[in-house]
């Protein structure tokens, strides 16, 4: 179902969420004392590990059931050259040549 | 082991940047694939606002006011499922609430930075940004020219973002499924995370992140990461207190 033309709700919702998301980011950003204490420090050292491999799931797990499996043996690919490399376009290239290749 | 404990700056550390503006190109430059895996991002934001009747006009004010990408297209769902004012802010503020983190997290790199300059700044960060600025920083004289760096990185990433959303908006979403572009975005997040992984805390963490969002329920979106990433907080944590 398609939603009528951009209501005033929509026009005032990305408004709200572009200043809430700005506040967000700035928080902790913009006013670090909260942060300073070496106990936070501790556990925000945690937060790429915490964040970023739930992010692959989480975007892997959009994908139909049918690609799925594919998807996750190119992904180990993928995962095993950013291992090795620590490389963006050679973790990208890997990954995609790979779908492509079992896909073909 | 903390390979990267000591993030006090070190301006005098030998550097691959010897001057701000190389810095800003290293940035460019190390945001660029990046920024390729975030087009088709884009392009997929503008076509699917493009659809609901938003407009090119909306749809570039939307990335340009919430610039992050989860969080918008969840907001453009929700609102064609015909969500309430109150349940589309709540829903973004969830989804974006790692932002946050990520900003502590990066604070203690521009411990002497003007608050005009950080608040500024604050508006670029990202997954894809914060990730790379903290590998950056790790590095051999990474400390050096710090905001041209993430400015650079910055910019870069959040003219990819505008530029899919304008495309996909005019153009709509041609490229065709077999090509499986999509499949870019967990690619792009796996490039980020595994590096990051420095030491048994960080396995542990990402462990118990990652099991307990997929033993999680089926909860309202957005929450299953932010419990996922509180129990991988926790338990990273501990393990790191843990280890002698």
């Amino acid at each position: 179902m398609i939603a009528s033309s951009p209501t005033p709700t929509l026009l005032l919702t990305i408004v709200l969420v572009g200043l809430a998301t700005y506040a967000i980011r700035a928080s902790l950003f913009v006013w670090p004392t909260a942060t300073s204490s070496p106990r936070v420090q501790r556990v925000l050292r945690r937060v790429p590990a915490a964040i970023l491999p739930v992010l692959v799931v989480s975007t892997l797990n959009a994908s139909t059931p049918t690609e799925l499996p594919v998807r996750t043996l190119a992904a180990l690919a993928a995962a095993a050259v950013a291992w090795r490399t620590h490389n963006v376009t050679a973790t990208l290239a890997v990954g995609m040549a790979a779908l492509w290749l079992m896909s073909a | 082991m903390h390979p990267r404990e000591d993030p006090s700056p070190r301006d005098d550390a030998c550097s691959d940047a010897p001057s701000a503006r190389a810095a800003a190109v290293m940035g460019v430059r190390r945001c660029l694939t990046l920024a390729l895996g975030v087009l088709p991002f884009g392009i997929a934001f503008g076509a699917t606002a493009t659809e609901l009747g938003l407009g090119a006009g909306h749809s570039a004010a939307m990335s340009v006011m919430i610039f992050a990408g989860a969080a918008q297209m969840a907001v453009l769902e929700l609102w064609r499922a015909g969500a309430s004012l109150a349940v589309l802010v709540m829903v973004a503020v969830v989804i974006n609430l790692r932002l946050g983190l990520y900003g502590g997290a990066l604070a203690r790199s521009f411990p002497t930075r003007p608050t005009a300059r950080r608040a500024l700044m604050a508006y670029l960060i990202t997954d894809q940004l914060f990730a790379t600025s903290l590998a950056r920083f790790g590095e051999p004289g990474g400390q050096r020219h710090r905001v041209a760096f993430f400015v650079g990185g910055g910019l870069t990433l959040w003219l990819a973002w505008q530029l899919g959303t304008v495309l996909g908006a005019t153009l709509g979403a041609q490229a065709p499924p077999s090509l499986g572009i999509d499949f870019v975005a967990p690619l792009v997040f796996i490039a980020l995370a595994v590096p990051g992984l420095r030491d048994r805390a960080d396995v542990a963490a990402a462990i118990a992140a990652v099991l307990t969002f997929v033993a999680l329920p089926d909860l309202p979106r957005g929450l299953p990461l932010v419990l996922a990433a509180a129990v991988g907080l926790i338990i990273g944590t501990v393990v790191d207190t843990r280890t002698p």
